[in-house]
């Protein structure tokens, strides 16, 4: 009996597991929370039990912990450097509001004057600067109070913006029109100066950018040095256009070294890793979920991650939670051909 | 550990159907080159790769292990050696940046970016970033090379430069500089490096254009568009041996002392064509062009002078419905070949094949009827031998799409309502008395 139950135990442990969990939620943006070790999701106005709200959810079980009904739609949230508040935008109202998580309320508006908020970005030496752009306008709220110094010309659809980790500078990125250009602006105590920079680089990208160690990478894979330099250089690019079909969410994860792209690939949810040194391709992991697009990603742990997808043919948007060994459940994905390649032969 | 035991499967299942010797590496490969100073083959690994993705492999040609191996950049594109093999240079499909690496080394010992820097940046001018899609290196030369730049994503062209010495030099070509616009993907130095030769190829037409290499930078001297008919479907690329330029098609193309090119001739054979790989070999003295017969692939040689087939090496069967790339063909040594190959336009690995290339007769030169237009919108016309054919059309998957028997010389097949794509045109003659022939055409 006692071998047959060692045999047992045996099976058990080298048996792969994996599983993904969907939640029929009808997520916006999330973020991981590591002080927390919660998952914090905005969710949309026609989801049927949480609309236009906030919620904390525990990323392993995908319960609903707390949740925190919004004035309007959200957009999007960024932590504060020691992770103990949220700031949260919404999509039409142009008000910003600070929330406690430990409290789980609002704790301050910010009346932004009739800025339709594109992005927001949190200075990471002061919690309480706000960078905030909006199509034509970039300004700077110290403590809820607009700052004198604002750049408003010379830049168009700016869509997304990140900090230096000294506080210093900031990239913005307009990725709405065809030029696809990068800007780089200082911060100086009464707000924002153009530093002359406008940056063609001419790679497509729907705006969407994240920083680690201070480089820029995007939802494509495209990893840019924006500030070691007088203007930005392209670091490396990660060959994410031939694996990912639409957009992806993108994460870099300091627990795996990696860059993880969650993505659809073929109308299926994957998730991707791309080395944080070499930059190539590792491996994917197939979440087993019909899928059209993924909109975002959270890396919770070593075997935990988060996504928010809609789903094959679907309305609505759901969270995927998966759990599962990276190194045991990866396979290759067929990519695309290489083009220039196939152009000169 | 698991690559290493599949690298011996794959090796052992190519025994059989391949030539006598076969290691099959299997990294994905986006360019190979063979140095014989060093006795070593060096191949960029594509980004897809999880095993060394994105890095140099120096490869022993005996065994096929890796020997050493060096990061390089993101999405390694082309790697071309110096004139005197110490360095290879490298060119990039994901960064704005041309490197060059010290062979014995193994270290990189110059970066060019090409990206917009503190050297080009015009503050009130919006700089685009710009890739290398094209380079080429002078002979006898280490700190000169020619750089075709591009837009990335955007398939424009923007200039041809000059980079020497640490800096781009001021004068280069622009697209508006050429008369008709034929803007040359693929270009070589002739003459000692005083001319560079370029060459732009659409469907329909191939230009070839001369370039007066300056101190300061390049001059668009003329384009020739009298060889443009020779043979119609080459691919953007040639090679250059001794001031000759051959292509993909076997065009041999000689380049006068004046820089004027000359039409010296053209392989006449049932080479492989556009989509394929080819080289000069210095040690066999000949131009080598992939060749089917048979159903079986081979390297065929041909004289310099007459460009006639003289000898042949079995590579490995071909079965006519399979769509294989050869991408590059390095010669080793009189029995051994590095080719970087893929099938169906998947990965392309590398294959050191060990063959005899004594003892085979050289591939009959008669068979080999003219299919155009090839991309096809509508139709296309098979002219040429045999009188009375029999044509099957296929898919890239291999099922049979329509069985044709025509008399004369001249056929025309209605491709109108085929779906687009890529379809295998069988040919033979009624009787069977030849051996068939099969082509592929592109729909459009």
């Amino acid at each position: 009996m006692r071998k047959l139950f060692t045999l047992l135990l045996l099976f058990i442990c080298s048996f792969n597991y994996a599983q993904t969990v969907k939640l029929n939620i009808d997520a916006n943006c999330m973020i991981f929370n590591i002080f927390y070790d919660k998952a914090f999701v905005t969710v949309k106005e026609k989801d049927s039990i949480y609309p236009n709200s906030l919620i904390q959810l525990n990323p392993y079980n995908g319960m609903v912990e707390k949740h925190l009904s919004l004035s309007d739609v959200p957009k999007s949230i960024k932590l504060t450097p020691d992770n103990k508040h949220l700031y949260l935008s919404y999509q039409t109202l142009s008000q910003i509001e600070k929330i406690d998580l430990a409290e789980f309320k609002i704790v301050e508006t910010i009346n932004v004057e009739g800025l339709n908020v594109m992005d927001f970005a949190v200075l990471p030496t002061n919690e309480n600067t706000l960078i905030i752009c909006n199509g034509a306008k970039v300004v700077m709220y110290k403590s809820g109070i607009l700052q004198p110094k604002q750049v408003s010309s010379g830049i168009d659809y700016l869509s997304a913006i990140c900090i230096k980790n000294d506080g210093s500078k900031f990239y913005a990125h307009n990725g709405i029109s065809t030029g696809y250009e990068g800007h780089i602006m200082n911060i100086v105590d009464d707000g924002i100066e153009y530093n002359g920079i406008i940056w063609n680089y001419m790679i497509p990208s729907f705006g969407y950018i994240k920083s680690h160690n201070d480089l820029i990478y995007n939802e494509f894979g495209d990893v840019i040095d924006a500030f070691s330099d007088s203007i930005p250089i392209i670091k490396a690019s990660m060959p994410v256009n031939r694996i990912v079909w639409w957009r992806s969410g993108f994460e870099y994860s300091d627990i795996h070294g990696c860059y993880v792209f969650g993505h659809d690939n073929q109308y299926k949810a994957y998730i991707s890793f791309f080395d944080g040194q070499y930059f190539n391709y590792l491996g994917s992991i197939d979440l087993g979920i019909p899928c059209d697009i993924v909109y975002d990603l959270a890396v919770v742990d070593v075997n935990h991650f988060m996504l928010i997808a809609l789903g094959y043919w679907e309305a609505k948007n759901s969270i995927l939670l998966y759990t599962g060994t990276k190194s045991k459940s990866m396979i290759q994905l067929k990519p695309k051909i290489n083009t220039l390649r196939q152009y000169g032969h | 550990m698991r690559k290493y035991i599949l690298f011996i499967i794959v090796s052992a299942l190519f025994y059989s159907s391949y030539g006598s010797n076969v290691i099959a590496l299997p990294y994905s490969t986006t360019d190979i080159v063979y140095s014989k100073i060093h006795g070593k083959l060096y191949a960029l690994i594509d980004a897809m790769e999880p095993e060394y993705g994105n890095r140099l492999i120096e490869i022993n040609i005996t065994t096929g292990a890796v020997e050493r191996n060096l990061f390089v950049g993101s999405q390694p594109f082309l790697i071309k050696l110096s004139s005197d093999e110490n360095y290879a240079w490298i060119s990039f499909e994901g960064i704005p940046f041309v490197k060059r690496i010290d062979l014995n080394t193994f270290e990189i010992v110059k970066e060019i970016y090409l990206g917009p820097s503190k050297q080009h940046y015009e503050p009130n001018h919006r700089q685009s970033t710009v890739f290398a899609y094209n380079f080429a290196i002078f002979p006898n030369d280490n700190n000169t090379i020619a750089l075709g730049l591009k837009t990335p994503f955007f398939f424009d062209f923007e200039a041809l430069s000059l980079y020497r010495n640490d800096t781009m030099l001021p004068i280069k070509i622009v697209d508006s500089n050429l008369i008709n616009g034929y803007y040359p993907f693929c270009f070589e130095p002739v003459l000692n490096g005083d001319f560079l030769i370029g060459h732009w190829q659409s469907s329909s037409e191939s230009v070839y254009s001369t370039i007066k290499v300056h101190d300061n930078g390049l001059e668009f001297l003329k384009e020739d568009i009298t060889l443009n008919q020779m043979t119609p479907n080459s691919s953007n690329w040639f090679k250059v041996h001794n001031d000759t330029l051959y292509t993909a098609v076997g065009e041999i193309i000689g380049a006068t002392d004046t820089s004027d090119l000359k039409e010296l001739g053209i392989i006449e054979n049932n080479i492989m064509g556009f989509t394929y790989g080819y080289t000069f070999s210095d040690i066999h003295n000949s131009f080598v062009y992939p060749n089917i017969h048979n159903n079986s692939l081979y390297l065929t040689f041909y004289t310099k002078n007459t460009f006639k087939a003289f000898d042949s090496a079995y590579l490995f069967e071909y079965p006519f419905y399979q769509y294989i790339f050869i991408q590059e063909i390095e010669v080793i040594d009189k029995n051994r070949f590095a080719i970087l190959m893929g099938k169906d336009g998947e990965y392309f690995t590398t294959y050191i094949i060990e063959t005899n290339t004594s003892g085979i007769e050289p591939i009959q030169t008669n068979n080999n009827p003219e299919i155009f237009p090839n991309p096809a919108t509508h139709s296309i016309f098979i002219n040429g031998y045999p009188d009375n054919k029999k044509i099957w059309v296929y898919d890239i998957t291999g099922n049979l799409i329509e069985t044709i028997e025509h008399s004369g010389i001249s056929a025309e097949i209605d491709m109108s309502n085929y779906q687009p794509g890529l379809y295998l045109i069988k040919i033979s003659d009624i009787e069977g008395k030849y051996n068939s022939v099969v082509k592929k055409i592109v729909l459009q």
